[in-house]
C-alpha cells in the first residue's frame, strides 16, 4: 500500500479531507469539456461552467441535465453553443452525481447550495419518464435561467414631445418615472397614450456594478438618437433624427464597483430602435437593452456565423453536405459566373438551380453541424425532384415515383474540366449518361448537355423520357422554347425527338437505339 | 507528501507529460495559411507526399512532413468539396476515400497536381441528413476490401431512409458489398492488427458501458443492436443477436457466441474517452520498442494509447497503457509514414479535446532511448504474465507492496454508458521473475473472466532505479486460458 496510485486517488479523495469528494469524479468525468477549472475546454469553445447561470440558483436544472442530457442551441455568458451533452444518469451513480453537482455549486466562487444523494435518487424517479435527452428549449421553460439585473435601481423616465435633438429632449419635463426592476432597458417601458409610438423620449438612470478596474466599451444603437453618460461623462452623442444600423462605440476606464448610468433616446417618428451593450476586461460584449444590435453582436460567439464558400474566380466550387431542396447526397456547385445548382447524386436530377451567393458553410462547419442548409442566393428554381429518366408505357403514362428495377439510378462520380466545373457521371440501369452543366459567359444561366450512351437496343416498343422539368407551371413558348413559373426561359436546343409538354412537366423522349443520343438545353432567367 | 502526489495526478492530466520528450520527439506541422484543416484522414503518398484530408472537406498534399525544418514545407491543394471524408489511401496513383455519402478514387489524370476525376466504388449505405452518421473507413485488406463501419443515425437511432447504420461492411475495389458485422454504436476509428484482422473502436453510450477497442470478427455481433432492423430488407438474412440489457457482456456471449466481446476495454475517463484512429507499429523497432502492437488515437484526451493484443480460446483480448499525449487537439486520424515517422491530426469541433487547438496536424519521432515500461501482458491459466522493456530490480519486483490490483466490469445495457460495477480486487499470491529479468509471472486469485483487471506497478524499478513511464495496465480478461 506504499504507493497509491492515480485512478485510486481519483476516486477515493476522502482520505483528502482537504479536497471536496466531487472534485475528482468531477476532473475524471467532465473536466474534459468543461475544463478542470470550469471555464470550458479550447479557451471556452465548449460550455463553462464556472459562474454559468446554467448552474445555479434551484438545482433541480442541473440535476436534470446531468441525469437526462441536452442538445440543442444554449447560450451561456453571452456565448452561443450547439452541442450535446450526453446523458449521465446509466453511467454514473447517484452519489457521484450529488457529490459532482455539490463540487461545481461551491467551486470557483459559487455560493450555491449542495445536493444530497436522496435528492438524485428523487429526481431520478420523478423524472424517470424523460428518456429522451432534454432540449433546450424544453429544458428552459420546465426551469427558466434567472438572469441578474444588469443595470441597478433603475428608473426610467418618459418624456413626450416631438424631439429632434438631445436639447428638445432635456427642455423637457418627464410626464412618468418607474423602477425597472429587471435592470433592461426597454422601449417597451415608455409610458405613451394610445399606443402612439411616435414623439417621445425616455432617460433610465442606474447603476452599473463594474467587475473590476479597467477600460470598459459601450456600444449604443438608436432610431432616432440620444446619449449614454457613464460615470458623469457623456461618452456617447447620437444627436440626430434617422435610422439603426451604425452603432456608436465609446471606452472608458472605469474603477470596480458601483458606477452611475445616464440613457437618453428619443424618437420622433416612424421606426424606432435602441440597443446597448458593454465589454470590459474579462468580460465579454452584454447586452443592457432587451433589443440586440445584429451588426457586431454576440461577443465572439461561433454557433450561428456566416462563412460563405465563394468560388474563386474562373473556377466553379462544390459542396457537397446536406442541402435544402435536394437529397441527403445532394452536390452544391457555385460557379464565378454568378450562378449555383444543386445535383442530387441519389436520383441524379439537377433539382435546383439559383443566382448570386452560392451558400454558406456556417451551419455545417461549425460544432456538429445538424440540418440541411438553404442556397444563399435568390431566384432559386426547383426544377425537378426524383428520377429523370424512366420508361414509360405511353406518353400519358404518370412519372412514377421510383425507379423500375431495371433502369435503377447508380451514381459513377464526376470529372473536372480546368475550371472545376463537373460533369456528372451516372447510370440508370445499363444507360450511362454524361450530364455537363455550364455557366453562360454572361451568367444569366446554364447551358446543359447531356450524352446519353445505349448499349443494346430497349424491348419492341419501350420509351426512354428524360424529365428535364417538374413541380411548377411549364408554357410553351414555341416547339423548343418553353417558360417555367415565368421566370425561367428552357431552351431545349438538341434533341433527337421533340421535347413536349404535359401537367408541369417538360419531357423530352429518348430513342433506346444503341449509340449516343445528345440532349442540350440552355437554362435562362427572365 | 501525499497531498503533493493527488495535485500532481490531477494536474498532470492537464499539463505535458514532462518525461515523454525523452522517448518521442512531436512536433507540429504547419498547415496552410488560412486554411481550417481539421483532419479526418492521413494518406502515405510516393517521394514523401503526404495526403491529408479535413472534415470541411477538402484533400491537401504536403512535400517536407520528414525533413528536420518544417518551417519549409510546401502545401498543394488537391481536391475541395468532399462530404466529410474519414479514412483515406493511396494507391496505384490514386487515393481512395470513404466520405459521407460514398467511397470515392480521387485520381489526377493531366499531372497538374489536381484532382480531376472523381469516381463513385460504393453508396451502398443509406444517408438522410443526420449530422451523427459517420462513416469511417479501412486501407484496403488482402483481397481489396476496404471496411467501413456506419456510425448510426444519431446517438442511438437508425433512420428508415439510411439502411445499414450500425453495420460493418466491406466494400470492394470492384463495388462488391459483404455485410460483415452488425452491433456498431459509434465509432471513431477502423484499421487492422498485424496479422490483418480488422478492428474499430466505439465509443461509450448505448450498449457501451466504456469505450472500447472491438473486433470485427466477419458475422459476429458488436454489441448495440440498434441496426438489426435492416436485416428485414434482404431476404433470407440471418436475425442478428437480440442481448438482454442490464446484463454482462461475457454472459450474454455464452448464450450466443456470435457477440463478441470488446477485445480490449479502454476504461472511460481513465484511458480516454473517444477512441479514433486503429494501426499499429510496423516500423520492426524503429519506432521504439513496441513493435506489432496496436496504436489507438484518443479525441478527447488528445492521446494515442497502446494496445497488447493476445488470442485466448478464439477471443481477441489484451491489455491497455498510456503512451503518447499533449497533442494540441482531438486525436482522430494516426498514420505510420516511412522512416518510423508516426502522423496524427485531429479536430475538436463539436467535442471537447484537451489540447485545446480547434484543430491540429502532427508527426512524432522515437529519440532513440528506451522508455522503462511494461511491454507485453499476457493472460496465463494462473495469473498473468508481464514483460519489461528493459532488466527489472528484483527485490522490488518481489515485493507484493509495488503492487495495486483492481477489477471490474460494465453493465451491458441499453442505457447511455455505465458505472464501474462488481468491482473485485484481485490477490497477487505471488511474483516469479524471469532469469534475464526482463519479464514477472504473477501468480493472481480472485480474477474475475469478462472484467477489466487493473494493475499498478508503481513500485517496481528497472535494474538501474527508474520507475515506470506508464505504471498502470488494463486488461480485459474474456476468457482465462485452460
Amino acid at each position: 500500500m506504499k504507493h497509491l496510485l492515480a485512478t485510486t486517488l481519483l476516486t477515493s479523495s476522502v482520505l483528502f479531507a482537504a479536497d471536496h469528494p466531487g472534485k475528482a469524479p468531477y476532473q475524471l468525468y467532465c473536466g474534459a469539456c468543461h475544463a478542470p477549472d470550469g471555464k470550458g475546454i479550447s479557451d471556452g469553445n465548449f460550455p463553462p461552467l464556472a459562474k454559468s447561470a446554467w448552474v445555479k440558483g434551484k438545482p433541480e436544472r442541473i440535476i436534470e441535465v446531468v441525469l437526462h442530457g441536452l442538445q440543442g442551441k444554449l447560450e451561456v455568458a453571452g456565448k452561443k453553443y450547439d452541442l450535446v451533452m450526453p446523458p449521465h444518469k446509466d453511467s454514473l451513480t447517484d452519489e457521484q452525481i450529488a457529490d459532482i453537482i455539490s463540487y461545481v455549486r461551491s467551486s470557483w466562487d459559487h455560493k450555491e447550495s449542495a445536493v444530497t444523494t436522496e435528492q438524485i435518487v428523487a429526481m431520478r424517479k420523478a423524472t424517470a419518464k424523460q428518456t429522451e435527452m432534454w432540449k433546450t428549449n424544453q429544458l428552459l421553460k420546465k426551469y427558466p435561467i434567472e438572469k441578474p439585473p444588469a443595470l441597478i435601481d433603475l428608473l426610467s423616465y418618459t418624456h413626450l414631445g416631438e424631439f429632434k435633438t438631445l436639447t428638445d429632449l432635456r427642455n423637457s419635463k418627464a410626464v412618468n418615472a418607474e423602477e425597472e426592476k429587471k435592470g433592461f432597458i426597454s422601449l417597451q417601458h415608455a409610458a405613451l397614450k394610445n399606443d402612439k409610438r411616435d414623439a417621445y423620449g425616455l432617460v433610465w438612470e442606474g447603476w452599473l456594478d463594474v467587475p473590476r478596474d479597467g477600460k470598459y466599451t459601450f456600444h449604443y444603437d438608436t432610431d432616432d438618437g440620444g446619449a449614454v453618460t457613464v460615470n458623469g461623462k457623456e461618452i456617447i452623442t447620437r444627436n440626430y433624427v434617422g435610422p439603426a444600423g451604425k452603432p456608436s462605440k465609446k471606452s472608458i476606464q472605469l474603477k470596480k464597483g458601483r458606477t452611475p448610468i445616464k440613457i437618453e433616446y428619443f424618437e420622433l417618428s416612424g421606426q424606432e430602435f435602441i440597443s446597448l451593450a458593454w465589454q470590459g476586461p474579462k468580460m465579454r460584449k452584454q447586452f443592457l437593452s432587451d433589443t440586440k444590435s445584429s451588426s457586431g453582436g454576440g461577443g465572439g460567439s461561433k454557433a450561428g456565423q456566416s462563412l460563405p464558400i465563394v468560388a474563386p474566380a474562373g473556377e466553379a466550387i462544390i459542396y457537397r453536405n446536406f442541402i435544402a431542396g435536394t437529397d441527403p447526397r445532394g452536390i452544391g456547385v457555385g460557379y464565378s459566373e454568378g450562378v449555383n445548382l444543386a445535383f442530387s447524386a441519389d436520383s441524379m436530377s439537377l433539382d435546383m438551380l439559383w443566382k448570386g451567393d452560392f451558400i454558406d458553410g456556417g451551419r455545417h462547419w461549425i460544432d456538429r453541424g445538424q440540418g440541411f442548409q438553404p442556397p444563399a442566393g435568390d431566384q432559386s428554381m426547383a426544377i425537378n425532384r426524383g428520377i429523370p429518366f424512366a420508361i414509360l408505357e405511353s406518353q400519358t403514362s404518370n412519372w412514377p415515383a421510383s425507379a423500375d428495377e431495371k433502369l435503377k439510378p447508380l451514381f459513377k462520380g464526376y470529372n473536372l474540366n480546368k475550371s472545376q466545373q463537373p460533369t456528372f457521371k451516372y447510370q440508370f440501369g445499363p444507360v450511362q449518361v454524361s450530364d455537363s452543366p455550364t455557366p453562360t459567359d454572361d451568367g444569366s444561366g446554364f447551358t446543359r448537355t447531356i450524352v446519353i450512351t445505349v448499349p443494346s437496343p430497349g424491348s419492341a416498343g419501350e420509351q426512354l423520357y428524360f424529365r428535364a422539368l417538374s413541380g411548377g407551371r411549364v408554357q410553351s413558348g414555341g416547339e423548343r422554347s418553353f417558360t417555367f413559373n415565368n421566370d425561367l426561359l428552357v431552351n431545349v436546343a438538341t434533341s433527337s425527338l421533340p421535347p413536349f409538354t404535359r401537367n408541369d412537366e417538360l419531357l423530352i423522349p429518348v430513342a433506346l437505339t444503341p449509340g449516343t443520343h445528345t440532349i442540350s438545353i440552355l437554362y435562362t432567367w427572365k | 507528501m501525499k497531498n503533493f502526489i493527488l495535485s500532481t495526478v490531477l494536474v498532470s492530466s492537464a499539463l505535458a507529460d514532462p518525461q515523454q520528450p525523452e522517448f518521442y520527439l512531436r512536433e507540429e506541422i504547419p498547415t496552410p495559411a488560412g486554411e481550417v484543416l481539421e483532419l479526418g484522414g492521413i494518406a502515405i503518398m510516393p517521394d514523401k507526399k503526404i495526403a491529408v484530408s479535413s472534415r470541411r472537406g477538402d484533400v491537401w498534399v504536403c512535400e517536407g512532413a520528414y525533413e528536420k525544418d518544417l518551417s519549409k514545407i510546401k502545401w498543394t491543394l488537391f481536391a475541395r468539396g468532399l462530404h466529410e471524408p474519414l479514412g483515406m489511401f493511396y494507391k496505384d496513383g490514386s487515393l481512395y476515400l470513404t466520405q459521407r455519402p460514398e467511397i470515392t478514387k480521387l485520381t489526377d489524370t493531366d499531372g497538374d497536381g489536381r484532382a480531376d476525376q472523381f469516381e463513385t466504388i460504393s453508396h451502398h449505405w443509406g444517408i438522410d441528413g443526420d449530422y451523427h452518421e459517420y462513416n469511417f473507413g479501412s486501407d484496403p485488406d488482402k483481397e481489396g476490401n476496404i471496411w467501413v463501419v456506419h456510425c448510426l443515425t444519431g446517438s442511438g437511432g437508425a433512420s428508415d431512409k439510411s439502411p445499414w447504420r450500425g453495420w460493418c461492411y466491406r466494400y470492394n475495389l470492384d463495388g462488391t458489398a459483404t455485410p460483415t458485422s452488425p452491433g456498431i454504436r459509434s465509432p471513431g476509428g477502423i484499421g487492422f492488427n498485424q496479422e490483418g484482422d480488422a478492428f474499430y473502436t466505439d465509443n461509450q453510450g448505448l450498449w457501451n458501458g466504456s469505450s472500447s477497442l472491438k473486433w470485427l470478427k466477419p458475422g459476429g455481433f458488436m454489441g448495440n443492436p440498434t441496426g438489426n432492423k435492416y436485416v428485414k430488407l434482404v431476404e433470407g438474412m440471418e436475425e442478428p443477436p437480440n442481448p438482454t440489457s442490464g446484463s454482462r457482456m461475457v454472459i450474454e456471449h455464452d448464450k450466443d457466441m456470435r457477440i463478441i466481446p470488446p477485445a480490449v476495454i479502454l476504461p472511460h475517463g481513465k484511458v480516454g474517452q473517444s477512441p479514433t484512429a486503429v494501426i499499429y507499429d510496423n516500423t520492426d523497432g524503429k519506432f521504439g520498442p513496441f513493435k506489432g502492437q496496436v496504436l489507438v488515437g484518443e479525441q478527447t484526451h488528445s492521446q494515442v494509447q497502446r494496445v497488447y493484443l493476445e488470442k485466448i480460446k478464439g477471443l481477441y483480448q489484451g491489455a491497455a497503457w498510456k503512451y503518447l499525449e499533449d497533442f494540441r487537439s482531438g486525436i482522430v486520424p494516426a498514420r505510420m509514414g516511412e522512416d518510423a515517422t508516426l502522423f496524427v491530426g485531429g479536430t475538436n469541433r463539436g467535442w471537447a479535446a484537451r489540447g485545446g487547438k480547434t484543430f491540429t496536424f502532427e508527426r512524432v519521432r522515437w529519440t532513440g532511448k528506451t522508455p522503462f515500461e511494461m511491454h507485453e501482458m499476457h493472460a496465463k491459466p494462473d495469473g498473468f504474465t508481464i514483460s519489461f522493456t528493459k532488466p527489472i530490480n528484483a527485490a522490488s519486483a518481489k515485493d507484493l507492496e509495488s503492487y495495486q490490483t483492481g477489477a471490474w466490469t460494465y453493465l451491458y445495457q441499453k442505457g447511455y454508458g455505465s458505472p464501474e460495477v462488481d468491482k473485485a480486487t484481485p490477490k497477487i499470491d505471488s511474483v516469479t521473475i524471469a532469469p534475464d529479468k526482463k519479464s514477472i509471472h504473477l501468480k493472481v486469485s480472485g480474477r474475475v473472466r469478462g472484467h477489466v483487471h487493473h494493475f499498478n506497478l508503481a513500485g517496481v524499478k528497472s535494474a538501474t532505479g527508474d520507475s515506470l513511464w506508464h505504471p498502470d495496465v488494463y486488461y480485459t480478461l474474456n476468457e482465462i486460458p485452460d
